[in-house]
């Protein structure tokens, strides 16, 4: 069975990316209601067409259990199709598919998804030893009996940063390593975000030499290199094709997508450089029988440089091993042959919690649609996008295309 | 610096106890001969529940690394840079551990490995390091 473009993503909505320190502190609840309604005034629908919904499972600050009930509660609907989806930084990716999904079941014609990213204001009766503990944690699970817990944490094991760095030195030592290569990645993305002000590096200029010369975190991955988490969220709306066409803008249809979970941590991969997104990205553009050359631009999840690289090697924009050659060939700005990130990735826009893997999605709906402004692509019908959660343990790929 | 005390569960006080006698005790599945790590009491290769704790010398070779220059959490303050690793046993399972004794510019993926059984506090709590053989 495949997605037939009978659903298209008709509206979206997305928090500008602050400082955690200076942006407004929401509840979760409240930035769900904030941004859906944002979203059906862009899609031109009401909220009593809304007959779907996904959300994040995982740290949902009002609620442990029954999310969406409480979610749809405080929203005012009733749905025939109700999701949480905890996978990471995929987790934009996952409810597009399966909105689309539902929707050709014939389960609901209108799926609100969405992701928040602000801060809720703090509970006053929380112990803040213990939240900052919980802080640093992250993405690592600390509960007794998390094999993470065990087997990690007592060797200081924990975060992305030393995932991310220890695959890209077991790709230096397989295939070899370009640092320059490798810091364009992030120039190029620093240079689109020049033309979109609503990033958080707008008016913020990089070079090689800077990405270079910035701190090394973890061995290869300077600081340039590595996202910036900042407060934020964002939602989107997908819609039968029916119902699509009598929205605002030009319907972007689903046409294709995969998803693949492989590990936890990469350390118990069989081959940590051959990551989820291949067999995600090959039965997305089976299904839409497509491939990779015919994509206008590449909307590529990007924690870190290393992710991008992998991601384009893997998904089949370039050959395994050949990504640093690709990367030096290509100009990957708005401006260039081969349009990667054109918002600025996450790296310059902002990493917004799960929300930042939406942020690709709604550029790419921004770009089919046209109303991308100066950064606006010539040619743009179809979109390759795609999610990284957890340290490259789970992918998911769409084909996206204009109406 | 003071790494988390690891928890023992039920199903993996054999690995954490086997340390502290300075052995390194992995379950094997008895009936595909497959090595489970880290403990379960499955064989991740064929689903059997027949594992048994088997004594292995803890030689490794290095899959990879990374030179954290920021402390990846509170307890490692102090004790940067961390030579963060994930080995390969000889019998072919892989271990997220760190090398002491390595300079950081001298670590090598590939390079030969030997277990040190590094005691985390007076109550004999030991977590397995590795070190250039």
């Amino acid at each position: 069975m495949s997605l037939t473009g009978k659903a298209a993503i008709v509206g979206c909505a997305q928090y500008r990316p602050e400082k955690y320190a200076t942006a407004p502190q929401m509840f979760h609840l409240e930035q769900i209601a904030d941004l859906a309604r944002l979203a059906l005034i862009d899609a031109g629908l009401t909220l009593r067409d809304i007959d779907g919904l996904a959300v994040n499972g995982a740290h949902f600050n009002e609620a442990t259990a029954f999310v969406p009930a409480v979610v749809a509660e405080y929203l005012g609907l009733q749905v025939g199709f109700a999701e949480t989806v905890d996978l990471g930084g995929t987790s934009a990716v996952a409810m597009a598919w399966r909105a689309a999904a539902a929707i050709q079941l014939g389960l609901c014609r209108a799926v609100l998804c969405v992701l928040p990213g602000r801060l809720a204001p703090p509970d006053p009766d929380a112990d803040p030893a213990a939240v900052a503990a919980a802080m640093q944690l992250g993405a690592h699970s600390g509960c007794f009996g998390a094999p993470e817990a065990e087997f990690d944490l007592p060797y200081g094991h924990v975060g992305q940063n030393t995932g991310y760095a220890m695959i890209a030195q077991q790709y230096a030592h397989r295939y070899g390593y370009d640092a320059a290569a490798m810091a364009g990645i992030a120039v190029a993305q620093r240079s689109n975000a020049q033309a979109n002000p609503e990033a958080l590096f707008y008016g913020q200029p990089i070079s090689v030499e800077d990405v270079l010369n910035s701190k090394m975190v973890a061995d290869p991955l300077h600081i340039l290199e590595i996202v910036m988490p900042v407060a934020g969220g964002a939602a989107f709306i997908v819609a039968a094709d029916d119902l699509a066409r009598e929205c605002r803008h030009r319907p972007v249809l689903i046409r294709g997508c995969g998803e693949q979970l492989d590990f936890k941590s990469p350390s118990y991969a069989r081959d940590m450089t051959v990551t989820p997104i291949a067999r995600a990205a090959q039965r997305a553009f089976l299904m839409a029988g497509m491939q990779p050359a015919d994509m206008d631009m590449a909307q590529i999840y990007d924690c870190y440089t290393i992710t991008v690289l992998l991601s384009l090697e893997d998904a089949g924009f370039c050959a395994k091993g050949e990504g640093m050659a690709f990367v030096r060939d290509h100009d990957l700005t708005w401006r260039g042959d081969f349009p990667l990130n054109t918002h600025g990735g996450q790296l310059s826009f902002g990493q917004a919690g799960t929300a930042g893997g939406m942020s690709q999605l709604i550029e790419a709906v921004t770009q089919i649609r046209g109303t991308a402004g100066e950064r606006q692509l010539r040619r743009h019908d179809t979109a390759f996008v795609s999610g990284t959660g957890g340290v490259m343990s789970e992918q998911g790929a769409l084909i996206l295309t204009g109406a | 610096m003071n790494a988390l005390i690891p928890r023992p569960t039920d199903i993996t006080r054999p690995f954490w106890e086997g340390l502290r006698e300075r052995r390194i005790m992995i379950p094997r599945c008895q009936a595909c001969g497959g090595w489970v790590f880290y403990p379960r009491r499955h064989c991740t290769h064929c689903a059997a529940q027949d594992l048994a704790w088997t004594e292995v010398s803890g030689r490794a070779t290095l899959c990879t690394f990374t030179i954290a220059r920021v402390p990846t959490l509170p307890g490692f303050a102090g004790a940067e840079p961390q030579n963060l690793a994930v080995v390969t046993f000889n019998e072919g399972f892989n271990m997220n551990t760190a090398l002491t004794g390595v300079a950081p510019d001298a670590m090598r993926i590939g390079m030969s490995l030997r277990p040190v059984f590094d005691v985390l506090d007076a109550a004999g709590h030991t977590r397995l390091l590795f070190t250039a053989d």
